[in-house]
C-alpha cells in the first residue's frame, strides 16, 4: 500500500490526553512513543486554537479553518534505544593532506569528550573507508574517526568507524556569487 | 562505584516554517547528504505535506511543518548530524528559522537506591510536602540558566528519574535567532558550527555533575 492510499484509510485524529507543560512543544526533546501524536496535535493546536477538533469555528458556528486529518503515526521511539550502539573511546576529526593508490595521508584532531591531545598525522589504507566514501577520499576532505566498544547483543567488540563530511556541492548560483566577489576583489588591485 | 553513562543521543532541532514533502531520503542523497545505500535502506514512516518522518542506521528525521528535528543515538555520528543539518538548510537558505536547539539527553544507571534517591532529594527536598504529600517522590525537574555567551536564548535541564537506580537528563541548548527572516538560516549554520563543540561539552559536564549528586563527597 503506497502512503496515498495508506492515508485514505486513516481515521481522524484524536488526542488522548491534552498536551503538558512538560509535552510543550517548546521543549524541543525526541518524542517518546507515547507523546509523538500529543507533540503533533499540539503543532496542530498552536496553528488552529481549537482542542479537541481539527475545525475551528467562530462564535457564529463559521468554519474559520478545516484541518485535513493528520494520520496516526506510531513512531518507533529514539528512547527505546537501538539494541546495538557504538561507545565511543577516541574521537578525530581528520583533514585529508595526501592521496594514495591504496592509501591516503591526513591530519588528525581529537575532538568529543576526550578532546585533549596533540593533533597527530596518520596513514589509513583505502580499505578503511566505506566504498560509498572513497569518492569523497581528496585532499581538504574532512573525516570523522571513531574508535571504541561496540555493544550489541551479542557481546562487545572493538571497533572503528570513518565517516566523511557531506556537504552540498557548490550551486550554480553559489559559484555564481564567488566570481562575482572575485572580480570584485581582482578589481582592488 | 560512579554513575555509569548507559546511553545518550544528540538532537537538533529548527523552528521554522517548513515543507515536510521535501524531506524524504531519496532528496537528502541526491544532493550527497546521504549515502545512496542509506537512502535506499531507510525506513519511512511517512513523507506527507504536514509531517515527514523516517530512519536510516544512525538517524531519525521528523519534520512537520515548524518544526524540524534530527536526532541520534550513535556516538561515531554526533558531528555527522551537525553537517546534515548545515547541508540542508545551505540548500533550504530562504528557509524562515527562528530558533535553533542543540540537545542532548543521557540515561545514567545508578549504583544503589541510596544514592539513586539522594539526586532527587537534592534536587527537589521532601521537607516541603510532608503533610501534604504520603510518600512525595519527584516526578521530574525543569531548570532554566541564562546563556554564558552572547546568543539570545537560554540552557534548559531536565531531571527525570526513569526506573529504581535510573535517570534520564536531558540538556537543551535553546538559540533565539534574530528575526523572522531568511538570514537566520545563516546566522543557525553559523551557531551550528562554532558553538557545537561547545554545547556538546557543557551538556556533558552538567549531565555528569547531576548524575555525580548520589556520591559521597
Amino acid at each position: 500500500m503506497n502512503t496515498i492510499e495508506a492515508l485514505k484509510t486513516v481515521s481522524m485524529f484524536e488526542p488522548t490526553r491534552k498536551p503538558s507543560l512538560f509535552d510543550h512543544s517548546e521543549w524541543p526533546s525526541i518524542p517518546r512513543k507515547e507523546s509523538l501524536q500529543e507533540d503533533l496535535y499540539s503543532e496542530v493546536n498552536q496553528h488552529s486554537n481549537i482542542t479537541t477538533h481539527t475545525r475551528a469555528v467562530d462564535k457564529h458556528g463559521s468554519i474559520l479553518l478545516n484541518l485535513k486529518p493528520i494520520p496516526q503515526i506510531i513512531a518507533p521511539t529514539l528512547q527505546s534505544y537501538p539494541k546495538t550502539n557504538f561507545k565511543a573511546l577516541q574521537k578525530w576529526e581528520g583533514f585529508v593532506i595526501n592521496v594514495f593508490k591504496n592509501s591516503f595521508t591526513a591530519r588528525l584532531k581529537p575532538i568529543g569528550i576526550v578532546s585533549e591531545g596533540p593533533e597527530q598525522e596518520a596513514k589509513i589504507n583505502m580499505n578503511e573507508i566505506d566504498e560509498e566514501d572513497q569518492t569523497l577520499v581528496e585532499p581538504g576532505a574532512v573525516f570523522y574517526w571513531s574508535i571504541g566498544y561496540l555493544n550489541s547483543p551479542s557481546g562487545r567488540t572493538r571497533a572503528s568507524l570513518i565517516r566523511f563530511r557531506r556537504l552540498p556541492a557548490w550551486t550554480h548560483h553559489d559559484l555564481k556569487v564567488a566570481e562575482e566577489e572575485a572580480s570584485k576583489l581582482k578589481g582592488l588591485f | 562505584m560512579p554513575p555509569q553513562l548507559i546511553n545518550q543521543s544528540v538532537n537538533i532541532v529548527i523552528r521554522g516554517s517548513l515543507n515536510p514533502a521535501i524531506f524524504h531520503p531519496s532528496w537528502l542523497a541526491s544532493n550527497k547528504l546521504i549515502k545512496h545505500n542509506e537512502a535506499e535502506n531507510a525506513q519511512i514512516e511517512i513523507v506527507h505535506p504536514q509531517v515527514s518522518k523516517f530512519r536510516t542506521e544512525w538517524l531519525l528525521l521528523n519534520v512537520t511543518t515548524d518544526r524540524f528535528q534530527v536526532a541520534t543515538t550513535q556516538e561515531p555520528y554526533y558531528e555527522p548530524l551537525r553537517d546534515l543539518v548545515i547541508g540542508i538548510f545551505t540548500l533550504l537558505r530562504h528557509t524562515p528559522v527562528t530558533a535553533l536547539g542543540i540537545n542532548q539527553e543521557f540515561h545514567y544507571s545508578i549504583e544503589s537506591e541510596k544514592k539513586w534517591h539522594k539526586i532527587g532529594d537534592l534536587l527537589a527536598p521532601k521537607s516541603p510536602w510532608e503533610g501534604l504529600f504520603s510518600t512525595p517522590g519527584m516526578l521530574n525537574v525543569v531548570m532554566r540558566g541564562v546563556r554564558p555567551d552572547d546568543y539570545e536564548g537560554y540552557i534548559l535541564a531536565k531531571v527525570e528519574p526513569r526506573e529504581i537506580c535510573g535517570v534520564d537528563i536531558s540538556v537543551n541548548d535553546h538559540y533565539e535567532l534574530s528575526s523572522v527572516n531568511s538570514g537566520n538560516v545563516n546566522e543557525a549554520i553559523n551557531i551550528l558550527q562554532k558553538q557545537w563543540e561547545e554545547s556538546m561539552q557543557r551538556g556533558v559536564k552538567m549531565a555528569n555533575k547531576i548524575a555525580c549528586l548520589g556520591e559521597d563527597e
